[in-house]
């Protein structure tokens, strides 16, 4: 494990300073999350819940051993801007499969090009991703299919697919969360994970391809245009679109991520990338959380992804999968609204 | 009992030691983290971190970060707030909010109201006139009154709140359009004054429970009030470039920040801005603004207001905390690391840090917070409990039968959140009564006596912060306040 150096004056000072002036007991803090610290340096310890982020069409892995572990996935990070590092720790007790296999029912996979992930996964890995609530917006182009002159403006791509705007096409800017990972993990085959991850504090970026890639963005553009509207993102027709990977000299410092509010997932990768040369993710999660929801998500809650997008209360809502050990997924989202329809009076 | 988890802990605390305590003798990569573990340090953190700002940075610097946004126009911001140059005479032409709905068809009427109905100008630090406010200059043709179904429906409380006491009714999730009328979160609502707006561009957190992240979130929340209770259609108003130049409603920001933001001491305004030729100076002397000198006092007046200041920091800057203006420093970072446009802040709703320090539970002006469900057959009003599920921390669900203001709890769901509140800025305290979310207190010296109360040192956040005031410590706070 690598050496962490201590942390900085500054979070010394938090402590101290706490301590010399608040008195009362709190029992359960070690069980619970909190966090301490500033952008300079901090410490966060978190539990992450199966269900607690997942947003359009994630599905939510079963362990084997039916969510029967004797512990919690614990996550903790410290990092110090000074002495520019970011400790990642991840531990739990037979809570994940080693070499999973993952699969997917009909009714869960629709294939989607800006994705471009498999419908299963055999002897997949595990990978741990950090996303900051407050990616900027990205530009997407949409224009009128030629093959299909009745359906309206489709989705073409970002402006990261794109050197220079498609001709003609209408370009769209939507709000994005910027996430990286970890390199990829195993929990032993107990199913124990004890993993430490340690990365520059200033150079946030793909732990499976240190030096190479930085971060990615993601968000839910319509695939058609006249099936989004921006103030009724619930009745709009969304899917995910994942960014490939920024180079690294594109590489933000982790405060970026801080300041943005944290999103948490530990997913499920093939055995092998899709696309070495722009290797994505899939859309399988197992546990996950987040600092972006005031209060983090509690467990049996998650993150209500829409209202978060469209500034609503509460941001969070129960979890359809609480209190079960099933395989979950979060519907596709196409309520057939064309808002290019002329209003009705 | 302690887990295995804490691995990362030991070294944060050996960096405590290391760093703030050199007698402490702590290994750099301790074997036994346990060892290092103290049982309280548990408390420390929860303490300081608990509830819906568990997660939340904390702040080291001064930082406003809800910048005036580039080419907006205060003066055209002004107008469309509703008041006239001389800043309180009330002026409507450009400030009535009505316009065709752009994406829902026909067009939305204005009750007449504009952002100065309430917020009524200089001589009254931009809120309500003192009550009741029918003797005070506004009549009930004014459409404070006429409008009144905006906030309130047919509450029958409604009238003798907003007048006799300047609460109005909000409905903090009226504009959900996802949730029926029928949902607790629609249902759900607090008796709130009107904040002043005297150095509004140095808040952290906007509205009395700091639910507005940045003023574009909070002047578009403020503006439902420009259409009647049953009408629902806002934000295609609130894009109409009819209504807003660029349909983010920057130049009535640039209004409230440049104009009204510093009315009270222009100097404060360096604080935004980290480039200025002052503002490391008013950053790191929490009191260099405040004038002990102030009215020419005798040598024991000002040796009072000393003393008080001493008390002051003793025991109101742990959560007045921003120098020079005595709100808390602990701030959402909506717009994350900076480069989002203020229409697409963070994630909502993530709060700054709040307290809660028992007003409302105290509830001491015994405000009803049931629901109003119309009339009986007798003609009587009919009024039933809003039950509302609200996350505990553990992942257990409280329903929570409303009986007074649950503050925050209304915005995040969240149990913990009841009854929190922002802190508020301090400067010209004096003239910014009656105080409190609920306008529950009239003096500054009742401010002070409840503070030195069981009903504040039995709460959430008094029993983290206890405060116990001796006669002369009382007596000398309040020297100090007045010229805060």
């Amino acid at each position: 494990m690598p050496r962490v150096a201590r942390l900085s004056s500054v979070l010394a000072g938090v402590v101290v300073g706490a301590a010399v002036t608040l008195t009362a007991g709190a029992a359960a803090a070690k069980d619970g999350a909190f966090l301490v610290g500033d952008e300079e340096a901090g410490y966060l310890r978190m539990p992450l819940h199966r269900g607690g982020a997942v947003p359009l069409e994630f599905s939510v892995a079963v362990p084997s051993n039916g969510c029967s572990g004797d512990d919690e996935m614990v996550l903790e990070i410290a990092w110090s801007k000074q002495e520019n590092y970011v400790h990642v720790h991840l531990q739990g007790e037979g809570i994940l499969d080693p070499h999973p296999d993952f699969s997917r029912p009909e009714s869960e996979w629709q294939f989607n090009p800006f994705l471009a992930e498999t419908k299963d996964i055999e002897d997949g890995r595990y990978q741990f991703w950090i996303a900051s609530a407050a990616g900027p917006p990205i530009v997407f182009y949409y224009a009128p299919d030629p093959e299909d002159p009745q359906v309206g403006p489709v989705l073409l791509g970002s402006q990261f697919d794109f050197e220079v705007p498609p001709e003609g096409a209408i370009p769209v800017a939507l709000p994005t969360l910027q996430l990286f990972s970890s390199p990829m993990m195993q929990p032993d085959e107990d199913g124990n994970l004890d993993y430490d991850w340690v990365f520059d504090y200033d150079t946030a970026g793909r732990g499976d391809f240190p030096g190479e890639f930085s971060h990615h963005f993601v968000t839910f553009p319509g695939p058609e245009l006249c099936g989004m509207n921006p103030f009724r993102l619930d009745l709009s027709h969304l899917r995910p679109y994942f960014s490939g990977p920024r180079p690294i000299e594109e590489a933000v410092d982790f405060g970026w991520y801080l300041r943005g509010g944290l999103l948490f997932d530990l997913t499920i990768e093939p055995g092998e990338y899709y696309d070495e040369a722009a290797p994505k993710t899939t859309t399988i999660g197992t546990y996950s959380g987040g600092t972006a929801i005031a209060g983090g998500i509690p467990e049996g809650w998650s993150m209500d992804i829409m209202a978060a997008f469209m500034g609503l209360a509460p941001p969070i809502k129960p979890w359809a999968g609480a209190d079960q050990c099933l395989q979950t997924f979060d519907g596709f989202r196409d309520l057939g609204i064309n808002f290019c329809a002329p209003p009705q009076p | 009992m302690r887990t295995q988890h804490n691995t990362l802990i030991p070294l944060l605390l050996a960096g405590l030691c290391a760093a703030a305590l050199p007698a402490c003798d702590a290994p750099d990569e301790p074997d036994d983290a346990d060892a290092l573990l103290p049982d309280d340090v548990d408390a420390r953190f929860v303490n300081i971190n608990a509830g819906a700002y568990q997660h939340h940075l904390d702040r080291f610097a001064v930082r406003f970060n809800n910048p005036v946004q580039p080419g907006a126009d205060a003066e055209l911001g002004r107008g469309q707030f509703g008041l006239a140059a001389d800043l309180n005479t009330i002026d409507d032409a450009l400030a009535l909010f009505t316009g065709p709905s752009q994406l829902y068809g026909g067009a939305v009427p204005s009750n007449g109201r504009s952002c100065a109905s309430c917020h009524r100008g200089v001589d009254v630090n931009f809120a309500l006139p003192p009550t009741p406010l029918t003797d005070n200059g506004v009549g009930l043709d004014d459409p404070l009154f006429t409008g009144i179904a905006a906030d309130a429906g047919d509450d029958p409380d409604a009238l003798d709140n907003l007048n006799a006491l300047g609460l109005s009714k909000y409905r903090f999730n009226r504009f959900d359009p996802r949730i029926g009328d029928d949902n607790p979160f629609k249902q759900v609502f607090g008796w709130r004054k009107t904040p002043h707006l005297i150095n509004i561009g140095l808040s952290n957190g906007f509205l009395n429970d700091g639910r507005g992240r940045v003023m574009f979130e909070t002047a578009r929340g403020a503006a439902f009030t420009h259409t009647q209770n049953t009408d629902n259609r806002f934000d295609d108003l609130f894009v109409n470039p009819d209504l807003s130049s660029d349909g983010t409603f920057n130049n009535m920001e640039a209004f409230m920040f440049e104009t009204l933001a510093f009315y009270s001491d222009p100097a404060l305004k360096e604080l935004r801005d980290p480039g200025s030729a002052s503002y490391d100076a008013l950053a790191s002397d929490p009191f260099l603004t405040v004038d002990l000198d102030q009215g020419a006092p005798s040598w024991q007046l000002k040796h009072k207001r000393l003393k008080g200041k001493k008390v002051f920091i003793e025991k109101c800057m742990s959560c007045h905390d921003t120098p020079n203006v005595f709100n808390s420093m602990a701030n959402v970072e909506p717009l994350g690391p900076g480069s989002r446009p203020v229409e697409f802040p963070a994630f909502a709703p993530s709060v700054g840090r709040t307290f809660n320090v028992g007003v409302a539970e105290a509830n001491a002006l015994g405000l009803r917070f049931t629901r109003y469900d119309g009339v009986d057959e007798e003609g009587e009003p009919v009024f039933g409990t809003i039950v509302i599920p609200l996350a505990n921390e553990d992942g257990s669900r409280t329903d929570h039968a409303v009986s007074f203001d649950i503050g925050l709890a209304a915005t995040t769901g969240r149990s913990e959140d009841i009854g929190r509140f922002k802190s508020p800025q301090l400067r010209n305290i004096k003239d910014l009564g009656p105080y409190f979310h609920d306008n529950s207190i009239d003096t500054l010296e009742g401010v002070i006596d409840y503070f030195n109360s069981d009903a504040y040192n039995d709460s959430k956040d008094g029993k983290l912060r206890p405060i116990h005031l001796s006669a002369s410590q009382r007596a000398n706070l309040l020297e100090f306040l007045k010229v805060l």
